[in-house]
Formats: structure tokens, C-alpha cells, sequence
């Protein structure tokens, strides 16, 4: 291998096993970042062949050098911009015709170039026998048979990358002539990629390019025909699988079993480690508390970091059993029978098919699920994805409306043999989706999309997964968030304990905690009374007061502002929140809290603060309210661009506020 | 001329001609060209979208796209 080459790009169509193959060569030295001005991803290792060491870059999958896609064109540009690079290109050796195509385009690039010919054992299952020596020598390059799936091959096509010194590209554009490209050829190639990148609905660039493509089809098409052979073999039991899947009526009832079983898993398998968690990090405030001399570090470190990074890390059952569930629909190539079965209903909406899967996660927790809509080509439909995906009853929302409702009706009230609690929770949850669908219908007037874009996407086998690359990507992911919204979630909490903690008039707060910590004998009433004077004297207690004339027309006091305003960091805040305000002591079952507001009275009227129509009008606002800052976080990381989230804050917590308004005017 | 929605699914047929030019060019990137033999995998009940197989790859589009594929059966 020539000592020039540093970087070596996988590239190939999607679903052609090219990540699987980058996590074989890469292994867990992985990066996930950010290509330079764009919201594509680009992951990055590092190879070592003997001795040496390559960057190792897994482009995102495309199907051409022209592609309008984000992801596609920001593929072809770090081609086009490769300078000390070579390609592994790999190919799914049951469909030549089509990554031949993209292969093509590749090769004439002028970058040294090795063909890698993957699935090759499931190519020989379906009857497929190619001959790879002449494919080798019809196309002017080395060629690697390889399954990722089966590991097998990676060691020779590693050897075969140590190879890649010479660049012996056939010519495949304009004309018939199959020489290599001189250097003059190759630069007005890519001038020419370039121009049609910049400019995709130039109708002269287009017209040019169809005629290459369909020179270039024509010579692959040739090429196949000397190479490949196709034996009709029996249908598998995945391939009979498969029409069930995608039947008219038997695809949705397989397709809503499956959601539901998704669902139900993420809702329940998250909790014990959820609780282990939680746990996890009291032990360790506690011990810190403990541990450490008083002081502002002290307190910074267990009232800050600590429950701060908690707050991130609780999420972490949900994201990977969810991931889990999305990778392995991805992996098995199910994802795509659920857009077929679900694009006709989503689109009146200005959704898509693929739009589902972040919907249905968004139960769960809305972050993953807004990374999940990646998956949607289509840039206005992915955009209103990501908007709406918030409004979906996330688990966050549980505890807030678990306790509201608990104050609503008793917790033994039917109506039927339907417990009344549990039947208002599931309004709740529909509530969530209909909005999300009725949102996008606004955002799909809004929001302008200049490309002229139409739904056609691949749809590959159905096949079983790959559970190494799945749980390679599972973890990459899952470090992926920690680190992404990690950082934004533990600032907001360290400023949120700052408010806390800190108030305008100091010295007299000061006295208050030293008398306190003076009372050795102290009662949990006198320490609960303490607390709650601590944070109405607190900077945060002080906005409290001052946000209070906005937020009586939907009737709500300044304690019920704090919690809305503390909430703003995390939804199932407010439950915390206002223990602290009632000065209830850590009550996970949250009764001692249900009494507190039972018995709270105005102190004008005398008339229970918490009213039905208070009540209602607060679930209503926890329903629409954009009150999670690692969403806002993700939203801004996914768009790359601060209007979407403020637009996604605006819009929500405006209609949170007007429907609450409407709600406690009309009920009281 | 006829479209995919003429024949039964899974009947083999022959493309002729794409009326729109980037439909054209999206699925020469399937590997889909004029000539190429292709057949209704599935339909949803209203045949939108449906699902084509060609060159070895199935698609999916909807069916006002489905409809500008132009086809005959293959003799």
C-alpha cells in the first residue's frame, strides 16, 4: 500500500451490510460525529494493517454520486473532497444492478478502489453463482467476497486492502470506451458531480447525467451477464414470512401486535433499571453528602452533577431497549414493511411512513425516538416528524399526570368494570397522538420544502439480524447521547441548582441555613418548613412570584409556577418540585404529597386550590407543553439549527397555555 | 399503454417507458432501466403504495409514481 494513503471510506448502498463490515474492521474504537456543517453523521475508526494505522470513515449509504438526499450528497462530497483516500466499496452481491450503478460512479472518481462483494453466502442461497475472477477483470479491479453476517472473508479482504495501490478504473461515462480515465477526464468527472450537487434541478446538468446512467446501466447490465448465473431455489420460510407481513389485512393486524409488544416492552422492561439507577445515584449523593466537607463544591457536586447526570442516565433502560427494538426492526429489514403499511394513513397528515416508529416511541421517551426519524428521507416530512414527536405522552409525563389524576378522581372509582384513574391516563396517551397528528397537519402548511421530493425507497429482505453489529450500534448510540445531551441536561442543572440555591437577599438566607444546621434536633417538619423558605427566598422562588400574574388566568399560584418553571429541565420534575414546596419529605408512592394538595386552600377564597378545574387545566398543559431541555437539545443537534427548537417551544407551551386557559375559564 | 395496476401482482412484466425523468433516474440507482423486468410484489387494499420488484430489488412508491411506469407482459 502506497505510504500516501491515510484514509480509507467505506462507501455502498444502504442495507449492503457496510456497517456491519466497518464494525468488523473497526471494531469498538468507534466515533460518531458530525460531518462539518450538516446534521449527517459520519463514524470514524481506526484500522491497523500491518503496522500501520488508517482513519477508517463508514460513509452514510447512497445510491449515487447525485443523489439529493442530505445524507447521499454529503457522501458524495467527501469523495469528491478525498484527498489520500481510497474506497472500500462494498456491494450487496445479491443485487449487482444496483450497487454496480453507484460503484460505477464511484470507481471513475480516480480514488484507488476495491470491490467488496458481501452477502455473498445468502447470493449463493438464492441461486445466485457469480464468477468474481472475470467480475474482477471486466470491472479493472480487486474483488473480495465477504459476509459480514458470518464473519467470514474480512481477513482476506483485509490483505486485499493493503493492496490498493494502483487506480485502474474502467470508464463507464459518456462514451463506450473502456480505458482508464486520464487525469483531465477525472477532473471534469467531478466538476461535473459538483455542478450537479450545487444545482440539482439544472435541467441541462440532469439531462447529462440520465445519459450517463443510462450508459452506465447498459455497460454494468453487459458485465452481468458474462459474470452471473441465477437457479431458481424454493421459497424460504422468511420469503413466506414476508407476504404475511406485507398482506393488506394481516400486515397491519402483525404490524400493531408488534408495535404493541415494542411498546409494552420499553414501558416495563425499563423500570427495574430505571429504580436501579435512580438508586444508584441517592447512594452516591448520599455518600458524597456524607463524605465530603459542607461547602459550595459539596453542594454543586451532589445537588448539581449528580442529579443532574442522573436525570440523564435514568433515560438510558428506555434508549436502549428502544434502540434495541428500532435496530432490530432496521436489521431484519421490518422497518420498511411498516412504512408500506402506514404511509397511506400518515400522509394525510404531511407524515410518512416511516414516521410511525418515532411516533410509537415517542411513549416511551421522545429523544431517541427524534433521533430515530434519521431514517425519513424526505426532509419536510423528517422535520414535522421531529416536531410533533414531542407531543406524544412520553414517560416523563406519567408521574406528573399520575398524580394529578390521583387528586382528580379516587383511585377506586369505576365507571363500568374500567377504573376511572386508568381510563382518563389512556385519554391522556390519545390525546398525545391525536395532537401530534393534528400539529402536523399546521406544520405541514408551514413548513416549506424547495425540493420536489417524491416517497420511493428500497425494500430489502427480510432477513434475520446481525446481533454483533446490532449491539455495536446499540452501544455507539447509546454513548452517543450520553456524551450529546448529556452536556446540555448537566449545564441546565448545575443553573437550575445555582437559582436554587442562591437567592437576592443572601445574608438573610445564609442565617436561615446556619440556625437550621444549628438545630441538630431538627423535626422532618421543621426540616421540611426550612426547605420550602430556603427556595421561596430563592432566585427561582423570586421568578416564581414573578411569573405568578401569567399564569393565574389558567389558575395556577406561584408554588405551581416553580414547578413549572423547574420542569422546564425535565417533566416529572414537577412531582419532585412541589414535594419540596408542601414540604414533603422523599415520598416515591407520592401520598403524603396527594394529602398536602387534597388540603391546600386559598387563602383569599378558602376554596381548594386544586379544583377539577385546575386539575384539568394543568394536565392540559403537561400534555402540550414543550417542557424537556435534552428534546430541545436533540431537536437543535438533529435540524443543526436553533429555529426548529424555539419554533417546537414556542408553538407547543403557546397552545399549552391557551387550552389551559380555555379549560380552567369554562370549568370554574 | 398500460400500467402495473392493468396486471394481477407477481405477474412478469417489461418496462417501456417512465413518463417523468427523475422517476427515470431514481430507479436506474435501483438498477431499473427500460427493458428491465418487473412485477407487482404487493398492494395495500387501495393500491397506494404499492410494492415493484426489478433487477433483483424490491421498491416502494406510491401509486400516482406507480402509475407513470409504463409496461407489457413478458412473452
Amino acid at each position: 500500500m502506497e505510504t500516501a494513503i491515510q484514509t480509507i471510506y467505506l462507501a455502498g448502498n444502504p442495507n449492503c451490510g457496510k456497517s456491519s463490515l466497518f464494525n468488523l474492521l473497526a471494531g469498538l474504537n468507534q466515533k460518531i460525529s458530525n460531518i462539518p456543517g450538516t446534521t449527517v453523521e459520519k463514524v470514524t475508526g481506526r484500522l491497523k494493517l500491518n503496522g500501520k494505522s488508517f482513519n477508517l470513515i463508514d460513509l452514510p449509504g447512497s445510491y449515487s454520486m447525485s443523489a439529493k438526499s442530505e445524507d447521499e450528497r454529503v457522501a458524495s462530497l467527501e469523495l469528491l473532497k478525498a484527498e489520500n483516500a481510497a474506497v472500500v466499496f462494498v456491494a450487496d452481491a445479491t443485487r449487482l444492478e444496483s450497487n454496480l450503478s453507484y460503484f460505477a460512479q464511484i470507481s471513475d472518481l480516480g480514488l484507488p478502489t476495491i470491490l467488496v462483494l458481501n452477502m455473498f453466502d445468502l447470493a449463493k442461497s438464492k441461486g445466485i453463482v457469480l464468477d468474481v475472477d472475470a467480475l474482477s477483470r471486466e470491472l479493472g479491479v480487486l474483488v473480495v467476497t465477504t459476509s459480514a453476517r458470518n464473519n467470514t472473508g474480512i481477513e482476506k479482504l483485509k490483505e486485499t486492502m493493503y493492496k490498493l495501490e494502483r487506480v485502474t478504473q474502467s470508464i463507464f461515462w459518456g462514451s463506450a470506451v473502456k480505458t482508464p480515465l486520464n487525469h483531465s477526464q477525472v477532473e471534469n468527472y467531478r466538476k461535473r458531480i459538483n455542478s450537479t450537487l450545487e444545482n440539482p434541478d439544472d435541467e441541462t446538468g440532469k439531462a447529462h447525467w440520465l445519459q450517463e446512467s443510462i450508459c452506465r446501466k447498459a455497460h454494468i447490465q453487459e458485465i452481468i451477464q458474462k459474470v452471473r448465473k441465477i437457479h431458481s431455489v424454493p421459497a424460504t420460510f422468511l420469503h413466506k414470512l414476508d407476504l404475511v407481513l406485507l398482506h393488506p389485512i394481516w400486515g397491519l393486524a402483525s404490524m400493531f401486535a408488534i408495535l404493541f409488544i415494542v411498546f409494552q416492552a420499553v414501558f416495563y422492561l425499563a423500570e427495574w433499571p430505571m429504580q436501579a439507577i435512580e438508586w444508584f445515584f441517592s447512594q452516591l449523593g448520599y455518600v458524597l453528602q456524607s463524605n465530603m466537607p459542607s461547602g459550595w463544591f459539596r453542594d454543586i457536586l451532589v445537588n448539581g452533577v449528580v442529579s443532574g447526570l442522573a436525570g440523564i442516565v435514568v433515560f438510558l433502560p428506555q434508549i436502549i431497549i428502544l434502540f434495541f427494538f428500532i435496530g432490530l426492526m432496521e436489521e431484519t429489514g421490518y422497518m420498511t414493511r411498516v412504512s408500506f403499511l402506514s404511509d397511506r394513513f400518515m400522509r394525510r397528515f404531511g407524515l410518512n411512513g416511516k414516521s410511525v416508529i418515532p411516533l410509537v416511541g415517542g411513549m416511551a421517551c421522545a429523544i431517541p425516538s427524534i433521533m430515530a426519524a434519521r431514517s425519513i428521507e424526505n426532509k419536510k416530512e423528517k422535520l414535522i416528524t421531529i416536531l410533533v414527536t414531542p407531543l406524544m405522552s412520553c414517560s416523563a409525563r406519567l408521574p406528573v399526570y399520575t398524580l394529578l389524576i390521583s387528586l382528580l378522581v379516587s383511585p377506586q372509582h369505576k365507571i363500568g368494570v374500567f377504573h376511572t384513574g386508568g381510563l382518563i391516563l389512556m385519554g391522556m396517551y390519545i390525546l398525545g397522538f391525536v395532537s401530534a397528528l393534528l400539529f402536523s397537519l399546521v406544520f405541514n402548511v408551514f413548513v416549506k420544502s424547495k425540493v420536489k421530493d417524491f416517497f420511493i425507497m428500497e425494500v430489502p429482505e427480510l432477513k434475520p439480524p446481525r446481533w454483533q453489529a446490532l449491539f455495536v450500534t446499540l452501544y455507539t448510540k447509546a454513548m452517543s447521547f450520553l456524551m450529546g445531551a448529556g452536556k446540555v441536561i448537566l449545564t441546565v442543572s448545575i443553573l437550575l441548582f445555582f437559582l436554587m440555591e442562591y437567592g437576592p437577599n443572601q445574608t438573610q438566607r445564609d442565617k436561615l441555613k446556619t440556625e437550621f444546621e444549628a438545630n441538630t434536633n431538627a423535626t422532618e417538619e421543621e426540616e421540611a418548613f426550612f426547605s420550602k423558605q430556603m427556595l421561596e427566598t430563592s432566585y427561582i422562588g423570586k421568578f416564581g412570584k414573578t411569573i405568578e400574574p401569567t399564569i393565574t388566568p389558567l389558575g395556577y399560584d406561584w408554588k405551581i409556577g416553580i414547578a413549572l418553571l423547574t420542569s422546564f429541565a425535565a417533566r416529572e420534575v414537577f412531582v419532585g418540585t412541589m414535594s419540596v414546596i408542601y414540604g414533603v419529605a422523599n415520598d416515591p408512592e407520592g401520598v403524603g404529597l396527594r394529602e398536602k394538595l387534597r388540603s391546600e386552600k386559598d387563602p383569599k377564597t378558602g376554596k381548594p386550590i386544586y379544583s377539577i378545574a385546575v386539575l384539568v387545566s394543568l394536565m392540559i398543559f403537561y400534555a402540550f407543553a414543550m417542557q424537556c431541555m435534552s428534546t430541545l437539545a436533540i431537536v437543535y443537534k438533529e435540524t443543526n439549527s436553533i429555529k426548529w427548537p424555539i419554533v417546537q417551544l414556542l408553538s407547543m407551551t403557546g397552545t399549552a397555555y391557551l387550552l389551559s386557559f380555555i379549560a380552567f375559564q369554562i370549568l370554574s | 399503454m398500460k400500467t402495473v395496476f392493468d396486471y394481477k401482482p407477481e405477474t412478469p412484466l417489461v418496462l417501456e417507458e417512465v413518463m417523468q425523468e427523475d422517476l427515470v433516474l431514481k430507479l436506474l440507482e435501483f438498477g431499473i432501466a427500460k427493458g428491465s423486468e418487473i412485477q407487482m410484489k404487493s398492494s395495500m387494499r387501495s393500491g397506494d403504495p404499492v410494492i415493484i420488484s426489478g433487477a433483483n430489488t424490491n421498491i416502494l412508491l406510491r401509486k400516482k409514481e406507480a402509475k407513470l411506469l409504463f409496461v407489457k407482459p413478458v412473452k
